[in-house]
C-alpha cells in the first residue's frame, strides 16, 4: 500500500476526533533545528466542514485488538485497515512541516498487540523527530490506555501535549460500551501525568535545563449523547478533571452513529447543539470564573438548548443586574450575556480616559445587541422591559444565532 | 490654514515631519512623496535622522515602547491615511498619555483597527503562507497581502527554519525575503522565475488527500470555511486552488518515493 493511500485510511480513521489546537507550547528551536510552538496556536487551513485544520492529524493504525461499540475501528468492524511505519510518517511531517501545511503532528492510535507494543511504536517516532530531524515543531500524542506508567513518562519526555481519553462521564458506561477499558487506570494515568508535570516545573527551577514535560500539558476528550448522562453529569465531571489533574482542556465529541450496535441503536444522530452548548459552559467553568453548581443543579441537571449557559445563569441571577459599566470590574463584565473577554478589556481601557455613555459603547464597536438587558451606561438602562424570567429567556433566544440556526434544521 | 507637507516615505521621515511642525500638526496634511510632480504650495521635508531619532526615544520613555511598535505597524499597515493618522495620535497621546490609545475618539479608534488589521493578516498569513521546493532547494512562496508584513513574517519562518533556504515574495510590492542558512536579506524583485521540483506534485496530493479526508462530510459547511478562510488567499493554497492533477496511468504502479515498510 501506498503512502497516499494509508494517509486516507488513517486521515478518514481521526477525523472524528474533535481536537486539532496547537497553543500551549513555548518550545523553542534550537539554531540548527527545524520549528518552534506558537503559544497561541496557527490554523493552516479550514476543511470543507468548517474545522480549522492546524496539526497533521491522523491514526498511526487502525488495526485494532479492541471492540468498543462506539468505535468505527473496532475490530468486527469491516474497514480498510493500514498502517504507518515510524520512519514514514515522520518524514511526511518534516515534509508538511517545511512547506507549512501543518503546525505539527497529532497522532492517536488503534491498539495494536498490546498497549505496551503501540506506545513504542509512537515513541519511536517521536524520538525520530525530536532528535534525528531536531523537530521542535508540535506534537500531540494520545497514550494508550493501559499503557505502562514509564512509558507513559518516556512519550511526555518527547511531546508537547498528551491526551488520555476518559470517553464517558460515567465509569458504568464505560464498562459496556468499552469492555476492554479501564476506568481506574484511566484516572490514575492522568494522576501521573500530572504529578511528573509538577515535578518536573520544580526540577526547571533547580535545573534551568531540566528537560519539558508536556509544555502544554493533558486533555481528555468525552463522547456525548451515547448513553443517559446528563448535561450536569458531564460538566461536573470536567470540572473536577481541572480541580483534580490540571488539564487544559476537555474536548466534548457528539455522538455520531458510525457503527450498528445494540447499546446505543437507539441514537440516529449526533446531538450538536448540545455538544456546542457544552462546550460553552466548559469555556465558562475555566475562563470565566462559574463553578459547575452555578450553571446547573439536580432540579435543573440539562441546558436550555435555546440560550447560551450564560444567559441562563445571569436570567437566573437577574437580581445582580443591571450593572454599571463605569463601575463594574473586569470579572462582573465578563459575566454579563454579549460581553466576553474583548469587550470587557475595551471598556476598562475607554474609560480609564473618559466615562462612558451608551453611545460610547457604539464608537468602540461593541455590541449591544444581547448586553443591553445586563447593563446601565452611565446610570441609563436602554434594554428591553420584561415581566419574568422565561420572557427574557424567549426574548435571549431569538438573537441566538446558534439556537436558531440549529433548531431550524431539526 | 492647512499646510501641505511631502516627506520620503520613511518612518524617519515621517518623524521628521512631526518633530518640525509638532505644535502646528492639526494644521497639516501630510503626503508621501510621489512620481507626480506637484509642489505647487506643498512643501517638501527632509529627513533628519537626529531629529527622527529624539522623537522615537520621547516615545518610548514617555509614553511606551509598545506605543513606538503600534505606530511602526500602523506605518505599514494598507490605510491610505496612516501618516496624518501617526502624527495626530503621537501629539494626542503625549498631551493625555498612553491611556489615549484605549479612547473612544475618533483617532484611536481608527489606530486600532490598522492594528487589528494588520495583526490579523500577519496571523492569517502565519497559517496560510505556502512553500514549495524549487531549483536549488529553495522553499519559496508567493504572498498578495494588504498591509506591508513581508519582514514580520519573514522573521517568523527564520525561527522555524534557520537552517533552510526560503524566499517569501511579496507580489503586491516586488519585494521578497531571502534567508539562507539563517543569513537574510529583503531585496527587490521584478520576476521570480520558479520551477517546482518534481516531489512537490507528490507533497501536493498528499496533502490534497489528508484535506479531502479530514473533513466530515455529514458536518459540510462550506459557509464556515469560506468565512474562516476568505477567498482572497485561496490562490496560493493548493488544496483550494486544483490545477489538473494528473491521473497518472494505472498499469503501471507509481513509485511514491518511499519505502513499504511490510
Amino acid at each position: 500500500m501506498n503512502t497516499i493511500e494509508k494517509l486516507k485510511i488513517l486521515t478518514d480513521a481521526a477525523k472524528y476526533d474533535v481536537s486539532c489546537s496547537s497553543s500551549g507550547s513555548s518550545r523553542k528551536n534550537s539554531k540548527t533545528g527545524l520549528g518552534n510552538g506558537a503559544v497561541s496556536g496557527i490554523c493552516h487551513s479550514w476543511s470543507e466542514d468548517g474545522r480549522c485544520i492546524s496539526l497533521l492529524k491522523v491514526l498511526f493504525t487502525n488495526k485494532c485488538i479492541y471492540d468498543c461499540e462506539y468505535c468505527v475501528n473496532r475490530r468486527t468492524n469491516d474497514v480498510s485497515r493500514a498502517e504507518f511505519s515510524p520512519r514514514e510518517l515522520a518524514d511526511l511531517t518534516i515534509n508538511f512541516y517545511k512547506r507549512n501545511y501543518i503546525e505539527g503532528l497529532f497522532l492517536s492510535s488503534a491498539v495494536i498487540k498490546s498497549p505496551d507494543y503501540t506506545m513504542e511504536l509512537l515513541i519511536e517516532l517521536a524520538r525520530i523527530l525530536r532528535y534525528e530531524y531536531k523537530y521542535n515543531g508540535y506534537i500531540h500524542m494520545k497514550a494508550i490506555p493501559g499503557a505502562s506508567s514509564d512509558l507513559i513518562e518516556k512519550m511526555g519526555l518527547l511531546v508537547d501535549r498528551m491526551s488520555i481519553n476518559i470517553e464517558l462521564a460515567d465509569r458504568n458506561d464505560l464498562k459496556l460500551l468499552a469492555p476492554e477499558k479501564n476506568y481506574n487506570s484511566i484516572l490514575s494515568a492522568m494522576d501521573d501525568v500530572n504529578n511528573r508535570k509538577i515535578q518536573a516545573k520544580n526540577e526547571i527551577m533547580v535545573y534551568k535545563h531540566a528537560p519539558k514535560f508536556l509544555p502544554a500539558g493533558q486533555t481528555t476528550q468525552m463522547i456525548i449523547g451515547a448513553r443517559k448522562e446528563s448535561d450536569l453529569d458531564i460538566i461536573s465531571k470536567s470540572e473536577s478533571l481541572y480541580d483534580n489533574y490540571s488539564l487544559k482542556r476537555v474536548y466534548y465529541s457528539a455522538f455520531v452513529p458510525v457503527v450498528k450496535s445494540n447499546l446505543t441503536e437507539m441514537i440516529d444522530k449526533a446531538p450538536l447543539l448540545r455538544e456546542h452548548r457544552l462546550y460553552q459552559a466548559d469555556w465558562l467553568l475555566r475562563f470565566y470564573g462559574f463553578r459547575s453548581k452555578d450553571l446547573l443543579n439536580k432540579e435543573n441537571p440539562t441546558f436550555d438548548l435555546r440560550i447560551d449557559p450564560k444567559t441562563n445563569w445571569a436570567i437566573e441571577n437577574i437580581e445582580k443586574f443591571p450593572l454599571e459599566i463605569n463601575k463594574a470590574t473586569y470579572d462582573e463584565l465578563i459575566k454579563v450575556p454579549g460581553i466576553g473577554k474583548v469587550y470587557a478589556k475595551r471598556i476598562l481601557a475607554a474609560r480609564k480616559f473618559r466615562k462612558l455613555d451608551y453611545s460610547s459603547l457604539k464608537s468602540l464597536k461593541i455590541s449591544t445587541k444581547r448586553a443591553k438587558n445586563f447593563i446601565l451606561a452611565d446610570g441609563k438602562y436602554y434594554g428591553i422591559k420584561f415581566s419574568s424570567k422565561s420572557e427574557l429567556k424567549n426574548y435571549m433566544s431569538l438573537s441566538d444565532s446558534n439556537s436558531y440556526e440549529q433548531l431550524s434544521f431539526i | 490654514m492647512m499646510k501641505y507637507l511631502i516627506y520620503d516615505g520613511t518612518l524617519e521621515g515621517l518623524f521628521t515631519v512631526v518633530f518640525d511642525y509638532y505644535g502646528d500638526i492639526f494644521n497639516t496634511t501630510i503626503e508621501k512623496e510621489s512620481d507626480q510632480l506637484d509642489f505647487f504650495e506643498k512643501e517638501f521635508i527632509n529627513t533628519d535622522l537626529k531629529k527622527a531619532q529624539r522623537v522615537k526615544k520621547a516615545l518610548e520613555d514617555k509614553i511606551s515602547p509598545g506605543f513606538l511598535k503600534e505606530i511602526q505597524r500602523n506605518f505599514r499597515s494598507k490605510d491610505l491615511n496612516k501618516e496624518n493618522l501617526i502624527a495626530r495620535m503621537i501629539r494626542l497621546s503625549f498631551h493625555y498619555g498612553r491611556n489615549f490609545c484605549g479612547s473612544e475618539n475618533k483617532y484611536a479608534i481608527k489606530f486600532r483597527e490598522n492594528l487589528k488589521n494588520y495583526g490579523s493578516e500577519l496571523h492569517t498569513y502565519k497559517g496560510l503562507v505556502r512553500f514549495s521546493k524549487i531549483q536549488e532547494d529553495f522553499l519559496c512562496s508567493e504572498i498578495a497581502p494588504e498591509n506591508d508584513l513581508i519582514i514580520e513574517l519573514a522573521l517568523h519562518f527564520l525561527k522555524r527554519m534557520p537552517k533552510e533556504k526560503f524566499i517569501i515574495y511579496d507580489k503586491n510590492r516586488n519585494k521578497a525575503f531571502f534567508s539562507i542558512e539563517g543569513k537574510f536579506e529583503l531585496v527587490e524583485i521584478i520576476n521570480l522565475k520558479i520551477e517546482e521540483s518534481d516531489e512537490e506534485e507528490f507533497y501536493k496530493s498528499l496533502w490534497i488527500s489528508f484535506y479531502d479526508a479530514i473533513s466530515i462530510k455529514e458536518r459540510k459547511n462550506s459557509k464556515l470555511m469560506i468565512s474562516n478562510m476568505p477567498k482572497k488567499y485561496w490562490k496560493y493554497l493548493p488544496e483550494k486552488n486544483r490545477i489538473k492533477i494528473k491521473k497518472k496511468e494505472t498499469k503501471k504502479k507509481p513509485y511514491d518515493g518511499t519505502k513499504e515498510l511490510n
